[in-house]
């Protein structure tokens, strides 16, 4: 009597629950996160090694690899836009909407300029995958400001040394996907100025 | 869609003519050899001798990677994103950085200079009778924001004195710099020059070319005003 009760409301919890069809990909792989692929593409923004980038494959472990820059998601970016605005809202400054309107314009101004640059092509999802990848030294410097104040001598050294540390990896990024090495250079410097911009908007 | 355009981009690497894309293409075809050479051109114009755009075997002027005189659209891109930027600086330096509003109000008056020194160039050349794209007064006037991060970086590093002479200097160096290229362009659509030649012209052909040289030094003074900081 009791089951035939609950076998309704039982369902329904099933359903909800996801434990209903047995054919149903676990949640995270539908939304295609890969935590596997977010750690090891974040590390690879820490510590940038071009011989570790430049292999087809990844090793049993998972490392970083070619087809590992290839998987463009969004959840490592939104994870560390998220951070950022958290971070700034410990400083007392409520500026969702800036980073927002200051990624994309970015972002847009970056796509056009690397597809005419290039001899290949990039689509705006990658670049926005990477950008906001390398956006982890910004979140680190914001972190820094809230003990330090960075308008002054702390400033002159470690917003120079965050942005150049981004500007690196993402230049590195972009050079092997646009296969781009004589403009090394002239990729680095506009990516120089997109995280500029947020080193400024995290200091000021 | 996205993949579509990527190969249609690689399908119009080499020709610079027809579509809006690939004329847009012909301007950011740089490499890091032009990009120091014209730093050094326009540092030190004095020094530079041949201001003529090259052509190439089909009579189209040689991209930028080809020709350190051709003019291009990443360093004024580079340059005024540079300026915005410099400009959030030295606002956050003095204090007066109040939001990152400010930021956009010198985008547009960036852009608004921009505009207005292309429009004046397209009415001048018209009324002479030259046809230079549009393309290229946008890079020509676009060369000036070097000028303004310059004058920027002065005015933090020297204060007034700095402010000035670096207004000065930048409006002598990008005024010769942007006469001698208006010239090498224009000469090929139609222009007569009359620049210190011996007399021979009118002098009214000089106008054009001693405004926009002399007007720099209006824009480059708009460009690096900050708010109620100079005595």
């Amino acid at each position: 009597m009791r089951k035939r009760n609950l076998s309704a409301s039982w369902k329904l919890s099933q359903t909800l629950l996801g434990e209903g069809e047995e054919d149903e990909p676990p949640i995270l792989e539908e939304l295609g996160i890969n935590f596997s692929h977010i750690v090891s593409k974040t590390r690879a923004v820490l510590w940038p090694r071009r011989s570790k980038l430049d292999q087809e494959a990844t090793d049993s472990a998972g490392r970083c690899g070619r087809h590992v820059i290839d998987d463009s998601d969004f959840a490592g970016p939104l994870i560390f836009c998220f951070a950022l605005a958290a971070v700034l809202l410990l400083k007392g400054k409520v500026q969702f909407s800036y980073i927002y309107v200051v990624f994309v314009t970015g972002l847009l101004a970056l796509w056009a300029v690397l597809n005419l640059m290039s001899m290949k092509g990039i689509d705006i999802y990658r670049t926005a995958s990477v950008l906001g990848y390398c956006l982890l030294p910004i979140v680190l410097l914001a972190a820094l400001s809230l003990p330090l104040d960075l308008t002054g001598a702390w400033g002159a050294l470690f917003v120079p040394l965050t942005v150049f540390w981004c500007s690196n990896a993402a230049a590195l990024f972009f050079v092997i996907i646009l296969q781009a090495d004589d403009q090394r250079w002239l990729l680095l410097y506009p990516v120089m100025l997109f995280y500029t911009g947020f080193a400024l908007i995290t200091i000021f | 869609m996205a993949m579509n355009y990527a190969g249609q981009a690689q399908g119009q690497l080499n020709r610079y003519t027809g579509s809006t894309l690939a004329t847009l293409r012909y301007y950011f075809a740089v490499n890091q050899l032009y990009v120091l050479r014209k730093l050094r051109v326009i540092a030190l114009p004095f020094r530079h001798k041949e201001w003529d755009r090259r052509l190439g075997e089909d009579g189209a002027p040689l991209p930028p990677k080809a020709d350190v005189n051709a003019p291009d659209l990443y360093l004024p891109l580079m340059a005024y994103v540079t300026y915005i930027l410099a400009y959030g600086f030295t606002l956050g330096a003095e204090g007066k950085f109040t939001s990152p509003d400010v930021l956009g109000a010198a985008g547009s008056s960036g852009l608004g200079v921009l505009v207005l020194e292309t429009a004046m160039l397209k009415f001048g050349l018209y009324l002479r009778g030259a046809a230079v794209p549009v393309l290229d007064s946008v890079a020509l006037s676009g060369y000036k924001f070097l000028g303004a991060v310059v004058t920027l970086a002065a005015s933090r590093l020297c204060g007034s004195y700095g402010h000035w002479s670096a207004l000065l200097i930048c409006t002598l160096l990008l005024g010769t710099f942007v006469v001698k290229m208006l010239r090498a362009f224009a000469r090929p659509a139609g222009f007569t020059p009359g620049f210190l030649t011996q007399g021979g012209r009118t002098a009214r052909q000089d106008y054009l070319l001693w405004g926009v040289g002399a007007l720099q030094f209006p824009w480059l003074w708009y460009l690096c005003r900050i708010p109620s900081s100079q005595p």
